[in-house]
């Protein structure tokens, strides 16, 4: 069965053929420039781009191509001869067609590309459709010129409505909306004028628009957005590229602004502070632009008073030359490389739908199978293998690499270690593994007060280094990589280690162990991250800020993860944090309870064993179990959430793990194992902390998914 | 027309069910007047039924506003698909704190 | 979420051509046929945009725009007046009455829907 995406597959490939055809033939016109087998191929290459470009839905690729097959008709009719600069215009297109055909619609960027291409072809083979001579250059000045062009013209919009016109029933919305379906949009809204609350009169309108419009359509189509507002609106449309074909021209903000008459010259030099912070903090200027107006704000000190420029003016500048900058950005760089920007909640819409869709699918599967009809079974088979592609793809799109994060630490490690004078260098390694961005989000603290800690206890001053033998510069290696479904981050230094001594003492002190235990090194070193433990009794300016290495685990445990410590004396510390690479899916164990279902986190659950009730154990009012000759305590899920109705003869009890202790939860019935994509529990639970998500089942029902560690914590305050 | 408010020690939840338009958010400037903590930052989730305009999304910024003026700021929760789509076109998606967890 | 648009005009044909055009691109549409079948078909429901007739019997459009500004459930409905005459006076008056918008009949039907769209 062929459906619409392997035809558009098919024609993607089909215009890439004709694509090479066109390049080998514009580099052999270099040579040959009046061969006309060659200057045919070149016309049908485009003549069939376009002509199957439309049926696909790719309307501003066969727009553009429309122009260059014409162009390749009148040479090839003799009316124009082939230049090097025709054959450098046609391999930029060609490029630009390449561009084009990942999508079906173009983006702003590439609408300014194709439009100065099409302005230079203009000018080396003059189009019917274009104006008919120079004129074209100058349309500011030529409006009878620029109402043939059917070229795309950038517009500025700047509107404000008169302050009754929600309470005349226009919502602006609706004309922003007309404006965006007109071409490419980029819309400011300007709310600097929006009063505090308790000023505000929640019927009048202080906003105001400014748009930047790249458009086909005349200036004429623009106005008729506004026809029913009413005169006391403000309203400008204005023409703001003259001539795209130079992109150099527009290359400073300053000259941006003063283009639009929106600064005068002495404003230009009186708001570079302004600017240049803004221009940093979106890295649209090299910092030799800001020096130089900056060496011009030190020359005209005496005009530095005069009226700074509004910052929606500026903010539209900006937006302006953003597009120009990606523009030359985009010249030089491969199309594949593209990167969509897309709000994160959009983003998580998605995921929340793909959610949904697997679920349904579960559904569908079951259905499928309750059926006795190989066709429906093997839709719903192909229905699943999609579904998993889909699911893994849609996934993959939060994945970011760590290596942002690790970039933070590089100039910590720098500050601290100089603030302590040691030597300490960063080696980081793996930072293109990728992690949900909501785990990474998260993470961050915890990485940060890890190698505070590696930095203040762990690596020694460089003359103790030099006296123990080793280099007077110590290492610290943050290290990431991916490992089935989980990443392993190892924070490791090369320090003095912990004193494994000292935990001890502590710990017995402290009474978090017996005085006569039996504890291994590694479990006496992990010591220090229970809660309450800490080794220095004078907390260091640096890794003392009330946050305890017991806060590091919690908060790694609440995204899955687990971490570990090794130390060795005097070779150093290594401290392994294994996570799951998304918070979304969970692989998970289906318990059920009367006609419940539970899902306990897969990572948690140790082993699942049989109760037969006559071996029930009891001790201090605690249950306990035996498991592998060790007593084990355990609670009943039927008891702790009032499941209705009496438990079966043969109880199973799902044992799970937190840190070094075992905790068991009776249930009826283990179901298996089940991945499932987590929703998160909305207001209705809050303050109810043993679940950590809901999952809906291929029959419909939800199954709660626990969380152990909270449930376990809740149950030991109560029986206490 | 009633609308949620629920003040915590350092921070204030607004739950609109309803819609966010023209047509209550005169009322809605009062209740928030009158019950909610403005002195610190709050969160407001809009249900996935609301419908939002511009005179809504104006209150949203007003109010952003006046908890900025004593340090606070304005989280907007919300998994409903005409929300997320009008903060994208007037370009404001960054302007709030969009989420789409309940608070 | 389709959207609602009462349609007021005493001639079914053009009640109906407006319903049609209205009703191809998903609007959900309510028709009245004057301006106090209107205010009773209005009773609670949520209307996004009204279009309505000037020239009517019981109840002219001029009236019902006066009627429907006062109306605090629907006091900011947006009202669209189709009308053959383009007579400025008449315009003036509906726009004093709260009618921002206006279009002149004949029509074609992309004019109609470019306007609604500018409007709801």
């Amino acid at each position: 069965m062929i459906d619409l995406i392997d035809l558009i597959d098919t024609f993607r490939n089909e215009a890439e053929e004709h694509l090479i055809i066109l390049e080998k033939a514009l580099l052999e016109m270099e040579q040959n420039p009046t061969d006309s087998e060659l200057i045919a191929n070149c016309f049908r290459a485009m003549h069939t781009i376009k002509g199957s470009g439309g049926m696909f839905g790719f309307n501003d690729l066969t727009a553009f191509t429309h122009h260059l097959e014409s162009a390749f008709d009148k040479i090839r009719n003799g009316h124009y001869s082939v230049t090097p600069a025709l054959i450098s215009i046609m391999l930029d297109s060609k490029d630009h067609i390449a561009g084009m055909l990942e999508k079906t619609e173009q983006s702003q960027v590439q609408a300014f590309v194709g439009q100065s291409l099409l302005m230079k072809l203009n000018d080396v083979i003059p189009s019917d459709q274009l104006a008919d001579n120079n004129s074209i250059v100058q349309p500011l000045s030529a409006p009878l010129a620029e109402q043939k062009i059917t070229k795309n013209n950038a517009f500025r919009i700047r509107f404000t409505p008169c302050s009754s016109c929600f309470a005349d029933g226009f919502d602006t919305l609706h004309i922003v909306n007309e404006l965006t379906s007109l071409g490419h949009c980029y819309v400011t809204t300007i709310h600097s004028n929006v009063p505090l609350l308790k000023d505000l009169n929640a019927e009048s309108s202080y906003l105001s628009w400014d748009i930047i419009l790249i458009t086909e359509q005349s200036i004429e189509v623009i106005k008729d957005s506004f026809i029913f507002v009413s005169d006391d609106w403000q309203v400008v449309v204005e023409v703001i590229d003259k001539s795209l074909s130079d992109v150099e021209h527009f290359s400073h903000i300053d000259e941006i602004l003063l283009e639009h008459g929106l600064m005068s010259s002495t404003q230009v030099i009186s708001v570079p502070t302004k600017i240049d912070r803004l221009l940093e903090k979106s890295d649209l200027i090299a910092q030799a632009d800001i020096d130089k107006l900056l060496a011009k704000a030190d020359i005209d000190t005496v005009l530095a008073e005069s009226d700074p420029v509004a910052q929606a003016d500026i903010d539209t500048a900006l937006a302006e030359q953003k597009i120009l900058n990606e523009l030359k950005q985009r010249k030089t760089r491969d199309s594949s490389d593209a990167i969509v920007r897309v709000p994160a909640a959009r983003l998580d819409i998605l995921m929340n739908l793909v959610g949904e869709l697997v679920i349904v699918q579960a559904r569908m599967k079951q259905l499928a199978k309750s059926r006795a009809d190989d066709e429906i079974m093997s839709v719903s088979e192909d229905f699943d293998r999609l579904m998993d592609d889909l699911r893994d793809n849609t996934f993959s799109i939060r994945m970011l690499p760590i290596g942002t994060t690790f970039a933070r630490f590089s100039r910590l490690v720098r500050d601290l270690s100089h603030e302590l004078g040691k030597e300490i260098k960063l080696e980081t390694i793996g930072a293109e593994t990728e992690l949900d961005k909501m785990v990474l989000d998260r993470l961050g603290d915890s990485l940060v007060h890890l190698i505070r800690n590696s930095i203040d206890h762990g690596i020694e001053s460089p003359d103790i280094r030099a006296a123990a033998g080793k280099d007077r510069t110590g290492t610290i290696h943050l290290c990431a990589q991916h490992a089935d479904s989980h990443v392993i981050i190892n924070i490791k230094d090369d320090g003095a280690g912990l004193n494994t001594d000292i935990i001890r003492a502590k710990a017995i002190e402290r009474g978090l162990i017996a005085d006569h235990n039996e504890l291994t090194e590694d479990e006496v070193n992990n010591l220090i991250f229970e809660a309450g433990f800490s080794t220095t009794d004078q907390v260091s300016e640096v890794s003392g800020r009330g946050v305890g290495m017991d806060v590091v685990k919690r908060s790694i445990e609440d995204l899955g993860g687990e971490v570990t410590l090794y130390s060795e004396a005097k070779q150093g510390t290594n401290i392994k944090i294994r996570l799951p690479m998304t918070l979304a899916i969970i692989e998970g164990l289906m318990v059920a309870v009367g006609d419940e279902r539970y899902v306990f986190p897969l990572s948690a659950v140790e082993e699942c064993v049989e109760l037969h009730q006559d071996l029930e154990n009891q001790s201090n009012g605690k249950r306990l179990v035996e498991v592998r000759g060790e007593l084990v305590p355990y609670m009943r899920l039927r008891e702790w959430f009032s499941v209705s109705g009496s438990a079966p003869a043969i109880e199973q009890i799902v044992v799970t793990r937190m840190g070094d202790r075992l905790f068991g939860f009776s249930v009826d019935q283990v179901i298996g194992q089940y991945q499932t994509v987590i929703k998160r529990l909305g207001k209705f639970y809050e303050g109810t902390t043993s679940f950590a998500g809901a999952t809906i089942l291929g029959d419909g029902s939800v199954a709660m998914i626990l969380d152990t560690a909270r449930l376990i914590e809740a149950i030991e305050k109560k029986t206490k | 027309m009633t609308i949620k408010i629920d003040n915590f020690e350092d921070h204030c939840t607004i739950k609109i069910d309803q819609d966010l338009t023209i047509y209550e958010v005169d009322e809605y400037r009062k209740q928030l007047l009158e019950k909610c903590d403005l002195n610190h930052s709050a969160t407001v989730e809009l249900s996935d039924e609301v419908e939002l305009d511009t005179a809504g999304i104006q209150l949203l910024i007003s109010l952003q506003k006046q908890l900025q003026a004593t340090g606070g700021d304005l989280t907007v929760c919300t998994t409903s698909v005409q929300a997320i789509n009008l903060f994208a076109v007037f370009n404001l998606s960054s302007q709030f704190k969009l989420t789409d967890r309940a608070f | 979420m389709s959207k609602t648009i009462l349609v007021v005009d005493d001639s079914p044909s053009v009640r109906q051509i407006v319903a049609l055009t209205l009703k191809s691109l998903g609007y959900k549409v309510i028709e009245a046929v004057d301006g106090v079948d209107a205010l009773a078909k209005l009773d609670g429901q949520k209307i996004n945009l009204i279009v309505s007739d000037v020239n009517m019997p019981n109840m002219n459009g001029i009236e019902l725009v006066k009627e429907v500004k006062a109306h605090p459930r629907y006091k900011f409905t947006p009202i669209l007046m189709l009308t053959t005459e383009s007579d400025e006076a008449m315009q003036a008056a509906g726009k004093a009455a709260g009618a921002k918008a206006w279009l002149v009949k004949p029509f074609q039907p992309a004019v109609l829907l470019s306007a609604i769209s500018k409007l709801a």
